[in-house]
């Protein structure tokens, strides 16, 4: 059973496509076993990043994230992103041209220059995991998997702009979400309950302060390790960079050693649909998380 | 200590200010004792930066970086307020006022400036391209860099981004090579 997705434009943004390519993999084998047509649109640009960019001109990032909107609507397409920071920026921007008539004037007349305009028709702007909840369905994710991940434990990490504004973002509770976790168990993997669940993964303070995002990392490592989780799961690649480079800097500062792999859900969702390792480039994951998938008899 | 008002500065905070809910501010603390970056130091606190622009008090300045950066974005605050602040709308001014000013981490400042040159924060670089065909993946994709510098030139981003000076890169705890 497949129910029929609209085709998507696939927003890639920034992070996956120049840092870590293998989740534009995974995310591409998924979209396709799942039957979801993705096309990237010649015109897209950087979402920006609600962190940094927004932090140095909201009104430059406001408009820049018009501009992709227009780029989706006149392709008449719906926009996937694979990143929680582009999802936010993009709904904010659509929000904000939607709710606010002062604002679509003032973007709308920068975005003149560039022969554009947001006339606020895009069929919607979702994360792949929304799109995977509310148009495919955890039932159809089920039936997809070849290699059901049994025994293998996971922490999944949703990422503040999941969740939050959740009167922009509308998706699932904004501190006790509970729709991706179905997601992931659907794969047969669990989802481990863990205290620190919520806590960001600190890389919007990491830019002030390297040493306050070590910290928290400490209290989400040792919290997950309690729990008994093998690997993270993550849904953005700068809470998945953060989380890889935490557990060095943890261990550096604290002295604390953790192995936990970091994957994003695309990559949990390739692997239960029966990919290899080989194929999503497990191996460029550190710490590699077959080895963690071994170890529960999983072979990948 | 007297409380010095910069009336400018009250005036911006007051257009970010939507429904004027920093009116009905009551110092509950919510915000503060829900942030994660206040737990780890005191240097940085919600509560004060809302008491702050509700009395105009400008204390946007270099030594108060971390007051203002401390801010890691993740919308916990707004959530939680009782009066419903929009407070991470308004320590975006506070951070947008800092960069105007130069006063904002090199990080920002470095991916304003990637933007405004290739049109990504993170542009694809040659290994990156070989990996991608190797993984069968396109090496890399056309960005319209054009357009993202007429728009930041409309923005005065541009010449913003002229007056930002960068540090030469120092190797932090939160970069690795990729």
């Amino acid at each position: 059973m497949i129910t029929m997705v609209e085709d998507k434009a696939l927003f890639l943004g920034c992070t996956i496509p120049g840092r870590i390519p293998f989740i534009e993999k995974s995310a591409k084998c998924v979209c396709e076993d799942l039957g979801i047509n993705t096309e990237v649109l010649e015109g897209f640009a950087c979402c920006p990043d609600p962190v940094g960019i927004q932090a140095l001109d909201k009104d430059t990032w406001l408009a820049l994230a018009a501009r992709n909107l227009c780029v989706a609507e006149a392709a008449n397409k719906g926009i996937m992103t694979l990143c929680t920071g582009c999802a936010m920026t993009l709904k904010s921007a659509n929000h904000e041209m939607m709710c606010s008539h002062h604002s679509k004037e003032k973007v709308n007349a920068i975005l003149s220059k560039v022969g554009k305009e947001y006339a606020g028709t895009l069929p919607s702007v979702r994360h792949i995991a929304q799109v995977l909840y509310d148009e495919v369905g955890v039932d159809a994710i089920k039936e997809k998997v070849q290699r059901p991940l049994s025994g293998f434990k996971v922490a999944l990490h949703h990422g503040c702009h999941f969740l939050r504004p959740s009167e922009i973002i509308k998706f699932d509770d904004p501190f006790h979400p509970t729709k991706v976790d179905e997601l992931v168990r659907a794969t047969g993997a669990e989802s481990v309950d863990y205290t620190e669940k919520m806590l960001c993964c600190g890389h919007g303070v990491s830019s002030e302060s390297p040493d306050i995002a070590t910290s928290m990392n400490l209290k989400k490592f040792r919290s997950i390790a309690k729990a008994g989780a093998q690997a993270i799961v993550v849904l953005c690649p700068s809470c998945y960079l953060r989380l890889e480079a935490g557990q060095r800097d943890v261990k550096k500062k604290f002295g604390e050693e953790f192995v936990l792999p970091v994957l994003h859900l695309t990559d949990l969702l390739a692997l239960a649909f029966g990919h290899s390792g080989d194929e999503i480039g497990l191996k460029d994951h550190r710490p590699n998380p077959a080895k963690a998938l071994e170890a529960v008899g999983i072979s990948v | 200590m007297p409380i010095m008002t910069d009336n400018e500065f009250k005036r911006l905070v007051w257009a970010t200010n939507f429904h004027e809910s920093v009116n009905y501010c009551m110092q509950c603390n919510r915000c503060t004792e829900n942030c994660p970056v206040h737990e780890q130091t005191d240097a940085y606190n919600p509560r004060q930066n809302i008491l702050n622009a509700f009395l105009g008090v400008n204390n946007i300045t270099e030594d108060n970086r971390l007051g203002i950066y401390g801010c890691t974005m993740c919308d916990t605050c707004d959530e939680v307020c009782p009066v419903k602040i929009p407070l991470t709308h308004i320590f975006q001014l506070f951070k947008n006022l800092a960069a105007a000013r130069n006063i904002s981490p090199d990080s920002f400042k470095g991916e304003g400036k990637a933007v405004h040159d290739a049109g990504a924060s993170i542009p694809i670089s040659p290994p990156i391209a070989r990996k991608r065909g190797q993984m069968g993946l396109p090496e890399g994709y056309t960005l319209p860099v054009e357009e993202v510098q007429a728009i930041m030139q409309a923005t005065g981003f541009e010449t913003m981004l002229g007056n930002l000076t960068i540090e030469p890169k120092k190797k932090g705890a939160g970069e690795e090579e990729a």
